[in-house]
């Protein structure tokens, strides 16, 4: 206290009130005493604009009008022209965690892998997304609906000159999907009412981006249905992330007990439908040999189970990446049917990555892009029908040696062609070029 | 655009502009793009409550791009000179933009993390030093008495009556020093300043002197000067500043309150942001004509300068160059003025016209009154350095940089 009565200070303030009032003296001495309380030093930038935005998607609109006002609102020339180096800002809808790894964590790894900077962030943090606009070169989004919020991203873009490229793995723009897909049966009338209306606002979104990503051939087809854009495809793809655990998970699986386990990974409700296209067949191979195990990972509602089946079900909860892929490594084989519909013809190939990189082969039919990854008798079976599922669980299960080669070449396969590269079959060219051009 | 890039940081640049160092920056930075081919991106300060602490801005005024980095209204005393949230967005344009240069103009508020991002990424620094931030706590050499602190050079235990913390203070005194070490160039408005502060310790030796330059006349300027003399006979003094001791306002008052004629007017220019400064001030006791004048941008100076004969530069500290006087030598118009470092260096006023600082009123009332008398209207303009030679100069200081580099 003693510090802010110092006599210089007395004299400074007697000085003051002689020559610039006692209103102007008591005011200077205000300021100095709560800036001494406060520990703020005396800095040259005072406050220039005070108040909060009413709400979050209004966040930008104080400084939009002030840099308005000053002619100081409008980027002439887009960074990517001026800057040689390449930044990509990606907001995105990160509250899904496997979403969040095969369309945003896994292209940030892919990218930075070409030197090319990336951020990310979820569009509920608007300070973040707001923020990493302002140093990018390109916009990518990712799930994101047309919203206040995300419109105001969108106008920041813009005003910022950044090419804007909308990202999706499922088609939640369309009606025709949404209303075809029989997983929707579980979900109830309500949600499902809820999914369509919400398809249009994801339409409106992806209309105003200059290109479209999506992330199979399936998706590609059907989203050329909706939107005159360019849509080109980017897959998921087995990151290192997917490598290292896979391997880690290999590494802990426990000794031979001489059972026999086929997993089934649900990720989300409603998989049960799924489970059913081959239930039947399923439920005689595991029933036939009391050695045999069907494993549950996910979501899974028992009831929809064939009676006794219960009684050879393992079950597992999904936790983290590495905890399920450690429950999947103690599987001897996946199954990985789809029913067919519109929204399963879109579905990418993650669980066939998944089971590949703990060695373990994937069985899948022909709906959805799986049979892409699948080398039909080396690195797994693609099955057309029933007799087909039965035949290819019978063979494996009667030839250890046969599900340990198969294994170990889907984890080769994964290696050598499904990792994050930048061939066809991973990116479309015309992405590298709308970003590196 | 076929010349360097550079990032030029500046506590305030277009378009939220403020003061004499940041219209430096801001016309300098036109006159390399328009005559040298440059690439200049400016990086600067606000401080916003809606928006987030720390986030960027990017903004653009006539073909600058400004990223401004929002700072918090209270920052500590050790963030004013060294503040890692801003340092670490520095480090981040410079990565983005690979500028070929940095240039750190007035940094003040910013610190002096963005010489060690530039460093660390192999970018080499001009520094420029304005005012006395780099060797003085409070920035001007005025000390809380708001006197001239008049220390040649300064040691920085003689500050321990003036500034809050000794140690904080000789910790800051100690690591700007030591920054300013690794910029390539140094530059200085005045020999003044430059004497001043290599004398303190500030990177002794690589320091040059690079005058800054001024808006010059406009088309016509003279013509309008000449018909406001023919209309109005009176001489008219001019002021721009605010009420302030330091500035030189009690002098001048006191002066002219004793002056016993009533034949001429006073012009002053409000230079606050919002027009405070002479809000409140009455001068129904004072002779002659007195109005107040708004701040007026680089654009609009000479419907002041038309206006004015004599300009009164009454500063009661040494400065480090002073525009409004070149401003108003360009102009024809005569100058009254301090004894105030950097300021005389025009070499314009006769160094036994120069009223020393803490003089009485009395040499002031002198000079107003031969002013009077004589008419003061008959002055031919000055030889002044523009912006344009400004850029020039420094366009030459950033290649012989670059080709150190290169070497």
């Amino acid at each position: 206290m003693a510090r802010l009565f110092r006599l210089n200070l007395v004299r400074r303030f007697i000085s003051s009130y002689r020559e610039e009032g006692p209103k102007e003296a008591f005011r200077k001495a205000r300021t100095y005493t709560a800036m001494k309380l406060r520990q703020v030093g005396a800095g040259t930038v005072g406050l220039t604009a005070q108040g909060h935005p009413r709400s979050e998607d209004q966040y930008l609109h104080g400084v939009w009008q002030d840099l308005a006002r000053k002619d100081a609102f409008h980027i002439t020339t887009a960074p990517a022209v001026l800057q040689k180096r390449r930044q990509i800002a990606m907001i995105g809808d990160l509250n899904l965690p496997q979403c969040r790894k095969y369309r945003v964590e896994q292209l940030a790894a892919f990218w930075q892998g070409r030197g090319v900077e990336f951020e990310f962030s979820h569009y509920q943090d608007v300070p973040r997304a707001s923020r990493i606009m302002q140093n990018a070169t390109h916009l990518m989004e990712y799930r994101l609906q047309s919203m206040p919020v995300t419109e105001m991203f969108r106008y920041e873009a813009r005003r910022l000159r950044l090419p804007v490229l909308y990202d999706l793995d499922d088609p939640l723009f369309s009606v025709s999907a949404y209303e075809t897909y029989r997983n929707m049966d579980s979900v109830g009338e309500k949600l499902k009412a809820h999914f369509l209306s919400e398809a249009p606002k994801y339409l409106g979104m992806m209309n105003g981006a200059d290109i479209l990503q999506v992330s199979t051939p399936g998706l590609v087809a059907h989203t050329e249905l909706y939107s005159a854009r360019p849509v080109y495809m980017r897959r998921n793809f087995a990151d290192q992330e997917t490598l290292d655990a896979g391997r880690h998970a290999m590494a802990t699986r426990p000794g031979d007990d001489g059972i026999f386990r086929v997993a089934f990974a649900s990720g989300s409700q409603g998989h049960e439908v799924d489970l059913a296209e081959i239930i039947d067949p399923l439920a005689e191979f595991i029933m036939a040999d009391p050695n045999r195990r069907l494993m549950l990972i996910g979501h899974f509602k028992p009831e929809h189970l064939p009676d006794g089946l219960i009684e050879q079900v393992e079950t597992t909860k999904f936790g983290t990446y590495p905890l399920y892929l450690e429950a999947l490594a103690r599987a001897n084989c996946a199954v990985m049917p789809l029913c067919d519909d519109i929204f399963n013809r879109c579905k990418s190939a993650v669980r066939v990555l998944d089971a590949s990189a703990v060695a373990v082969p994937s069985l899948v039919g022909t709906v959805g892009d799986l049979a892409a990854v699948v080398k039909h008798g080396e690195t797994g079976f693609v099955s057309a029908g029933p007799a087909d599922w039965i035949e290819a669980l019978r063979a494996l299960a009667e030839d250890p040696g046969l599900q340990r080669r198969m294994g170990q070449a889907a984890r080769a396969e994964l290696e050598a062609h499904w990792h994050g590269s930048d061939g066809a079959h991973i990116i479309s060219p015309e992405i590298l070029e709308w970003v590196e051009g | 655009m076929s010349g360097p890039h550079l990032l030029l940081a500046n506590v305030f640049f277009a378009p939220f502009s403020y003061g004499g160092a940041t219209v430096v920056a801001e016309q300098v930075a036109k006159a390399l793009v328009r005559n040298h081919g440059y690439r200049v991106t400016a990086v600067s300060m606000c401080c916003r409550q809606d928006l987030a602490p720390y986030v960027i801005i990017k903004s653009e005024q006539a073909g600058i791009t400004n990223y401004l980095i929002n700072i918090p209204a209270s920052r500590s005393y050790g963030e004013l000179y060294d503040n890692p949230s801003v340092t670490s967005r520095l480090a981040e344009l410079i990565a983005t933009l690979e500028p070929d240069l940095v240039h750190a103009h007035c940094i003040q508020d910013m610190g002096t993390g963005i010489v060690t991002a530039a460093q660390s990424q192999g970018v080499p620094v001009i520094l420029s030093v304005h005012d006395f931030w780099w060797i003085c706590d409070r920035q001007f050499m005025i000390k809380v008495d708001q006197q001239y602190c008049g220390q040649f050079p300064v040691r920085i235990e003689q500050c321990k009556g003036c500034v809050d913390n000794f140690w904080s203070a000789k910790m800051r005194f100690d690591q700007l020093r030591q920054v300013a070490g690794k910029a390539a160039r140094i530059t200085y408005p005045s020999k003044f300043a430059r004497d001043l502060c290599e004398a303190s310790g500030l990177a002794p030796g690589s320091g040059v002197v690079w005058e800054n330059g001024v808006h010059l006349p406009g088309e016509g300027f003279f013509e309008r000067q000449a018909a406001r003399r023919e209309r109005d006979s009176r001489l008219t003094f001019g002021f721009v500043g605010g009420p302030s001791q330091i500035k030189g306002w009690p002098l001048i008052r006191r002066a002219f309150a004793e002056l016993d004629r009533d034949d001429f007017r006073v012009v002053l220019v409000d230079g606050s942001l919002d027009g405070s400064w002479w809000k409140d001030h009455r001068f129904d006791k004072l002779p002659g004509s007195w109005e107040v004048r708004p701040r007026f941008v680089q654009e609009k100076m000479d419907d002041f300068y038309a206006e004015i004969d004599v300009l009164l530069f009454m500063s009661q500290w040494k400065e480090t160059f002073g525009l409004a006087i070149r401003e108003a030598l360009a102009r024809g118009i005569s100058v009254i003025q301090t004894d105030s470092g950097g300021t005389t260096e025009h070499g314009a006023v006769a160094p036994e016209k120069l009223i020393p600082i803490g003089a009485p009123a009395g040499l002031l009332k002198a000079q107003i009154e031969e002013a009077l008398e004589n008419g003061s209207r008959l002055q031919t303009a000055v030889d002044v350095a523009s912006f344009d030679d400004q850029a020039l100069a420094f366009d030459g200081l950033v290649r012989d940089t670059l080709s150190d580099l290169r070497k």
